[in-house]
């Protein structure tokens, strides 16, 4: 539920900010869609339609074919997943992996934010990090 | 990893929705206009609120900051109000001769104000959503303009809301006339236009620096950029940031 809210507001608060605010809430985005496959060692049907809803939001957002992500990108990811959970990776380690699968993925859609990056822009990101870690504590693998 | 037979047949659906969204790219924009749509919708509330803080607060404003902002608007007065006198000078050079043939004055090309919903920026793609759409005559093709430029050209139409992509995109191509001739351009993801071909293959480039492009529609001429060179290769140069507040749509006739 709160994942759903925040991908609710965040959808609604994309397009509002400057171009680095606009990014910082698209990754916040895409780290969901990570977080709700790569949470868990078994696909569980909740999970899955988040990251079919949350996917669906990027890919209009970023004008790319509806469904693919849930289509054809989902099974790189769970091959992630079944790695990542296979090896008792600490928590900070997934933190980490998610958050940089994450930003990767942004960058793969525009290398130009690399060019612009301001660190102090993105203090933020470090808020992301926390609210990752704070997911896998208390919902992570059962 | 997938041992949820309902998260199985929810992947088989979204399969059969990706398929059919890929071929059949219509239902995919109207699908992606309506989303839009729905979130112009939901985020009116937060606007009015917004707008009404914002008002409250300009309130506890310092004086310096408003004659500030005054400044502002009055220079963009001035700059609608010339962009008003170009446009009225163009149509009344010939409005005399058009008389006599027609009996009747030039047509003064309709056009609707629009708002962009979402993105802004264009970070991710050369294109943007407005809030206008074929409830409003907007139509495939139309310009968009902000005073006499040329922001970009109406993709895809849906009830309430249309795909504009400007002219910085890789998609957008235009024939532009220089000097009284013709020529093909395209956009190509950058600041710039680049030429595709001469209309008329016998044409030699003959441009100086700062030229201004047109394209011709109907009675007005719209400006698209100016002449410069790269790599001693003609381009047309657009601003690099689009002023997207004061939008209209010119609509056919």
């Amino acid at each position: 539920m709160i994942r759903l809210l925040l991908i609710f507001f965040l959808f609604l608060l994309y397009g509002n900010f400057s171009s680095n605010l606009n990014n910082i809430v698209l990754l916040s985005l895409i780290n969901i869609a990570f977080y709700s496959i790569l949470k868990n060692k078994n696909l569980k049907f909740y999970d899955y339609s988040i990251f079919i809803f949350n996917s669906f939001l990027i890919e209009v957002i970023l004008d790319v074919p509806l469904f693919f992500t849930s289509v054809i990108l989902i099974i790189p990811i769970l091959f992630m997943n079944y790695i990542i959970n296979n090896f008792s990776f600490h928590r900070v380690i997934k933190v980490f992996i998610i958050f940089f699968s994450s930003l990767i993925t942004l960058v793969l859609f525009n290398n130009k934010i690399l060019l612009n990056f301001n660190f102090f822009d993105y203090v933020l990101l470090l808020l992301i990090m926390v609210s990752i870690f704070v997911g896998l504590v208390n919902y992570g693998r059962q | 990893m997938i041992n949820n037979k309902k998260a199985f047949i929810l992947y088989i659906i979204c399969f059969f929705l990706f398929a059919s969204f890929f071929i059949f790219p219509k239902y995919s924009n109207d699908t992606r206009l309506f989303t839009f749509y729905l979130k112009e919708k939901i985020e009116e509330p937060f606007f009015y609120f917004g707008q009404n803080v914002n008002n409250f607060l300009d309130t506890f404003k310092k004086k310096a900051d408003l004659i500030k902002k005054n400044e502002q608007l009055l220079k963009r007065n001035e700059f609608l109000q010339n962009v008003n006198n170009y446009l009225k000078l163009t149509t009344s050079k010939y409005n005399d001769q058009y008389k006599v043939f027609h009996d009747a004055n030039i047509p003064v090309p309709k056009s609707i104000g629009v708002r962009v919903i979402g993105d802004r920026n264009l970070t991710f793609n050369k294109s943007f959503i407005i809030n206008k759409g074929s409830k409003n005559d907007i139509k495939v093709s139309n310009y968009v303009i902000d005073g006499n430029e040329i922001i970009g050209r109406v993709k895809s139409v849906y009830l309430n809301t249309s795909d504009v992509v400007t002219v910085k995109s890789i998609d957008y191509g235009e024939e532009v006339i220089i000097n009284g001739q013709s020529y093909i351009v395209t956009g190509t993801n950058n600041d710039y236009l680049s030429f595709l071909r001469k209309k008329d293959s016998s044409q030699e480039y003959n441009f100086s620096k700062n030229q201004t492009a047109y394209v011709k529609n109907n009675s007005i001429n719209l400006i698209l950029g100016k002449i410069d060179f790269k790599n001693n290769s003609p381009i047309i140069y657009t601003k690099y940031n689009f002023n997207l507040d004061n939008l209209r749509v010119i609509l056919d006739d």
